[in-house]
Parts: C-alpha cells; sequence; structure tokens
C-alpha cells in the first residue's frame, strides 16, 4: 500500500517538474524510459498470452512492435494503457517511478493515452473528438474552459486535421478519421502515445502519411509513441526502435536496420529478409524460407 | 523534394486558426427558447380546454392572485392544472431517461418502457400498494427501486456477452412481459391495489391530486439535474469502452450511474403516470434530428419536448373523445408503436456492428 503511495507520490514530483519546465527543458529532463515492463505474465482465461514479458521503450522515440499474430502485441498496450492488470510482473511509467495500476483513471490518463484498433463512430465533429481528449484536465463537473479549448485547437492544428473541425468525424476518409483520432490524443496531452495498429484500415499511402505524422508529433512534441504495426515495411522505415515479438515473449529490440539485418524478424515470421539500395536509404522486401527449410 | 513539399501539405493550415478561440458553434439558444414557447403554450391550452368552462383569462387571474369564479378556480386548481404539471413532469422524466438511456446502452432502439424499466417500476409500485396500503408515500420509492433493478438486468445483458443492440431490446421486452406478469399476479390476487389512478397500465394522469407530486417532482429535478452532469461522460462512452477508459473515464463506474439517474427518472414518472410507453423512445430521436447529438443537449431539449408532447397528447385524448377520455397512454402507444417499428427496420442493417 505504501509502496503504491510513494510511486504515486514520485509520479507526481516527476510531474511537476515537467509542467513546470518550459517545453524545450521538459525534453531536456526526459525520463530515460517512459514505459517499462518487467517479467510480465498474462492470459486470458486459461490461454496465456504473455511469459516473463519484458520490455524498456526509451523516452522521446517512436517504437514499433511487430510480430506473427497472437504473439500478443495488442496485449502489451492494453496492460501499459492500464485495460487489463497483469497475472504478475510490472508495468511501470516515467522511469519505472510509478506502475500503471497505481494510479487513478484521470492521473493515468494524463500520462498515457491510447488508440484501440477499432472504435464505434461517434456522432461527433472532429473539434467535439479533439474535445473529448481533455476530460482528465477538466474538474469533475466544471465546464470546458478556454484553455481546453486552445489545447484541442493545437492538437488538431499538429494533426493536420484544424479544417475539418467542424465536419462529422463519420464523414471523413479513413486517413482523415485516424489522424482527427490522433488529435484527440494529442489534446489528451500525455507524454505517452499508445497506438493499436494505427494504419490498418488505410491505403499505402494515407498510411504512409499517418505514421509520419506520428513521427512528427514524437519528435517535435518531446513525446514518446509505442505504435503496434502489421506492415514490417512501415514499421522499419518511420519507427526509431523495433521490439519483436513472438509467442508471448520479446524476442528482442533495436534499431530498425539492426532488427532487420541481424535475423530477428526472419526468425519470428520465418521469412528471408532482403535489403535493397533505395533513393531514400535502403529498404527491404520480405520472402517465404523455401519449403525444406 | 517535391516529396517533401507533399508531405508537409498537413502542416500549412498550422496557426491559420488558433486565434479564433472558442469555436464559432451554432447557437442552440432560439431552438431552446422555440420549445420553451411550445411547452407554454400547449400548458396553456390543455389548462384552459376541456367541457367545463375556464378561459385564459381565468387562468391568468389565478396566477396574478386576481379574484376569479370560485367554479373557475375549483376546476383550474384540482383538476386541470394537476393534471397538466403530471403530464409535463412525466413526459419530461421519461423522455430525458430515455436520451439517457439511448446513449450509456449505444442503442437507438431503447427507452424506458422498451428495455423494461417501466414495467421495473410499476411491478413494484403495485407490489408496494398491495403490501403497504397505508404508505402512499413509499410509492416513488418502490418506483425507483423497480426501474433500478429492471436497468441494472438489462446493464448486465448487455455487457456480460456482447449481446447485439437487437438482443438487447429483446431481453428488454421478455423483461417488460416477465413484470407484466407480476403486475397481473398483484391485481388479481389484490384488485383495489392501486386504486388511485385510472389507467396505470397503460399510462394516464387522470384524477392527478397536487399533493402526490411532490416527491416525484423532487425526484425528477434531481435526475435532470445529474444527468446533465453526466452527458458528457455519456458522449465519452460512446467511443468505446476501451476509448473511454483510456481518456480517463471509470466505465463501469459511469454507465451504472447513468442508468441509475435514468431510473430515477423513469421511476419518478411512472409513480405520477403509470406505464406511459414510447415518449423516451420517441422524443429522443425526433430531438437529435433537429439538435444534433451533443448529449447535453439532446437530454435538455428532450426533457422540454416531452413535457409539451405528453401534455398535447393528454388534452387531445381528453378532448377530442369527448364526452368519453382516453388514456393518454393509449393515444402515445398508437404514435409510438408504428415509430418503433420503423426503427427497427431502420436498424436492421446496423444491428450487428
Amino acid at each position: 500500500m505504501s509502496g503504491a503511495v510513494e510511486a504515486g507520490a514520485s509520479a507526481l514530483a516527476a510531474d511537476a517538474r515537467l509542467f513546470a519546465a518550459s517545453p524545450d527543458e521538459a525534453r531536456r529532463i526526459s525520463l530515460p524510459y517512459a514505459l517499462t515492463m518487467r517479467d510480465v505474465d498474462f492470459a486470458y482465461g486459461k490461454a496465456p498470452v504473455l511469459k516473463g514479458f519484458n520490455l524498456g521503450v526509451p523516452s522521446g522515440i517512436l517504437m514499433g512492435i511487430v510480430g506473427p499474430n497472437g504473439s500478443g502485441k495488442s496485449t502489451v498496450l492494453k496492460l501499459a494503457a492500464g485495460l487489463a492488470a497483469p497475472a504478475a510482473g510490472e508495468v511501470l511509467l516515467l522511469d519505472g517511478s510509478c506502475a500503471v495500476g497505481a494510479l487513478s483513471a484521470r492521473e493515468r490518463a494524463r500520462q498515457v493515452s491510447y488508440l484501440p484498433q477499432r472504435m464505434p463512430l461517434p456522432n461527433m465533429t472532429v473539434e467535439e473528438l479533439a474535445l473529448c481528449g481533455r476530460h482528465a484536465h477538466r474538474r469533475l463537473l466544471a465546464p470546458m474552459d478556454a484553455r481546453d479549448v486552445r489545447a484541442a485547437h493545437t492538437a488538431m492544428d499538429e494533426a493536420g486535421v484544424l479544417r475539418l473541425k467542424d465536419r462529422p468525424v463519420r464523414e471523413l476518409s479513413g486517413g482523415q478519421r485516424q489522424r482527427a483520432y490522433l488529435a484527440m490524443l494529442l489534446s489528451q496531452d500525455a507524454r505517452l502515445m499508445l497506438l493499436d495498429e494505427p494504419t490498418s484500415a488505410l491505403d499505402i499511402g494515407a498510411a504512409h502519411e499517418m505514421l509520419s505524422l506520428v513521427r512528427r508529433v514524437v519528435h517535435d512534441g518531446g513525446r514518446t509513441a509505442v505504435a503496434v504495426l502489421h506492415d514490417l515495411d512501415l514499421a522499419l522505415r518511420y519507427c526509431d526502435e523495433i521490439a519483436v515479438m513472438a509467442q508471448g515473449r520479446l524476442m528482442g529490440q533495436g534499431a530498425p536496420s539492426d532488427v532487420a539485418e541481424g535475423g530477428l524478424l526472419e526468425e519470428a515470421f520465418r521469412i528471408i529478409v532482403i535489403r535493397h539500395a533505395a533513393p531514400d536509404g535502403q529498404c527491404y522486401t520480405f520472402h517465404p524460407r523455401p519449403a525444406d527449410a | 523534394m517535391s516529396f517533401a513539399l507533399q508531405h508537409g501539405s498537413g502542416r500549412s493550415a498550422r496557426g491559420e486558426a488558433l486565434g479564433e478561440g472558442v469555436s464559432c458553434r451554432s447557437s442552440y439558444a432560439p431552438r431552446f427558447a422555440a420549445l420553451t414557447v411550445l411547452l407554454v403554450v400547449v400548458c396553456v391550452a390543455a389548462a384552459v380546454m376541456g367541457p367545463s368552462d375556464v378561459n385564459a383569462s381565468d387562468l391568468f387571474a389565478l396566477l396574478c392572485g386576481a379574484p376569479l369564479d370560485e367554479g373557475a378556480r375549483n376546476i383550474l386548481v384540482n383538476v386541470r392544472l394537476p393534471r397538466v404539471a403530471a403530464a409535463a413532469l412525466a413526459g419530461c422524466a421519461l423522455a430525458a431517461a430515455g436520451a439517457v438511456i439511448q446513449g450509456v446502452l449505444n442503442n437507438p432502439l431503447a427507452s424506458p418502457n422498451v428495455i423494461g424499466v417501466n414495467a421495473g417500476a410499476g411491478l413494484a409500485v403495485l407490489a408496494s400498494a398491495a403490501l403497504f396500503p397505508a404508505a402512499a408515500m413509499l410509492t416513488p420509492v418502490a418506483a425507483f427501486m423497480g426501474a433500478l433493478a429492471a436497468a441494472t438486468a438489462v446493464f448486465l445483458i448487455s455487457a456480460g456477452s456482447g449481446a447485439s443492440k437487437l438482443a438487447v431490446i429483446l431481453a428488454g421486452m421478455a423483461l417488460t412481459a416477465i413484470f407484466g406478469a407480476g403486475m397481473n399476479a398483484v391485481l388479481i390476487v389484490d384488485p383495489d391495489a392501486y386504486v388511485g389512478s385510472s389507467g396505470f397500465l397503460v399510462g394516464g394522469v387522470a384524477g392527478t391530486r397536487i399533493d402526490a407530486l411532490g416527491a416525484p417532482a423532487a425526484g425528477i429535478a434531481a435526475g435532470l439535474a445529474a444527468s446533465l452532469l453526466l452527458a458528457r461522460r455519456l458522449d465519452i462512452l460512446s467511443l468505446g469502452d476501451a476509448a473511454a477508459h483510456a481518456l480517463g473515464v471509470g466505465v463501469a463506474q459511469s454507465r451504472f450511474a447513468c442508468l441509475s439517474v435514468a431510473a430515477l427518472l423513469a421511476g419518478s414518472a411512472v409513480s405520477i403516470a403509470g406505464l406511459l410507453g414510447f415518449v423516451g423512445l420517441v422524443v429522443p430521436h425526433l430531438v437529435r434530428y433537429f439538435f444534433g447529438h451533443s448529449s447535453r443537449v439532446v437530454i435538455a431539449a428532450s426533457a422540454l419536448a416531452g413535457a409539451s408532447l405528453v401534455v398535447a397528447c393528454d388534452l387531445v385524448a381528453r378532448v377530442a373523445f369527448a364526452p368519453y377520455e382516453v388514456p393518454v397512454g393509449i393515444l402515445m402507444a398508437l404514435l409510438g408503436g408504428p415509430f418503433f417499428i420503423y426503427l427497427v427496420l431502420k436498424a436492421k442493417g446496423a444491428s450487428n456492428e
């Protein structure tokens, strides 16, 4: 009990430090790890999903999580978002100073934002959606104030949907819609953003746009993002670091080129990765293994 | 280079509209003013129209405290005004409860009578009247408890199995049938269980006494205030449980709080007007057509529009078939039944989401 209180107190101290600082300073005070998961076990019913899972997400980067279907990628995000509690192990925020489960719903929402893979389409305009992100910053019964409106507008601007602010979310294209949801996450103003397959419903052009936008808000805004991605090419292209999962465990994490060339992807997905020279650096193609291998 | 330029296009709007401050959302004030005027007009009409000779100047005199004919005063104070007040309160509460329930279950087919909340309240009212005939002040409390029990049952059914929207409605109808059987059983055992109001089972406000309105009115006022305060959470809940949780909303607590408030509203209405159906279904839909989807606005406008609708329907039920009088619930069912069928047909495509 006292452990939780201490963790909460040190989290608040770190918070105070960061909120007192200007954005530039805040980036310099940045904590080494935005998210730490240690020896985490988790099961749905009796089916184990994560077994002794470990992950450290350095602050200020876009981390991609890749892995075969059923490897537990989405579960990692759910645990980090506090949607589920681990059966064993720790899920820690703010450089390991506080457990996700020890925070109240509002405190947690000020630290971590989360975009589920699928959401029901709301009957809202883009601006109303962005204002939903302010919930954890508003007092229980207080009306919306100018600060919330300003934060939501800044977020819509960053996500490139300010021009669409009076449009119903239902009427947007897939790419615009994902950017509107991203605006909601940005107005939530949490330093850690969790994105569950943010590009899975998008065409390739919109997917590139979305991930370059995420990369930009991470790097320009002193934020950290963890994205579960299905498309290896997109993951290797946009993420600063990649974590590879298989069967509920972390197989390894590292820079995209190390992950691609060190055999991690080949082992996890049972494929062959071939590197090519490309105009903007290098790219990879992925091929099936010969049947006899 | 052109590649980079294209990717930067999303940012070209940066800063453009930041100085505008508060959004230029269209104002709701004229529409709310229109609803308020409508309610006043309908209430005045309901107070002065009828077989007895009372006119608007009598009503005006009564409201101003001016002297007026004893017969007219008697009719206004003891018959017409209690009836208008009862219809307005019941309509207001049921429509607001419907708006809350549709929001919390994220289901356009839901309303207090469709999912069995009214029937739960009705059974509790009849049971308490049969068991404790002397304790009339128990009625609103019993109605609330019954409504809450039914709302909780529907909530557990809808949350338990990821049931489809139509499945929740069907479960609610099954609950309604069960509670209806209970009510009939009580009335067979004790036919005098509810003599206070005619037409309890179909819903009616004939013969309402003003002193019976105090406690339900207080419950309705509290329920309206609470539902307006919870409205922002309803909006966030429409994003789905996972997103709402991540935004800092306690999902289960919020849903239960909203359903409790809806039960308070519907229970209070049932203790006034019996099993008045379809107000809570029809009104929020009409309101959304004119006011959009913001929960706070929909709840407030539904309360006003629901009051107007029930007062107007009660007036028609009282005057149109003179010298006979129809309980207002029958007229509401004639209006609401076809509308419900229309909604079911419309929702068919979306029901398996």
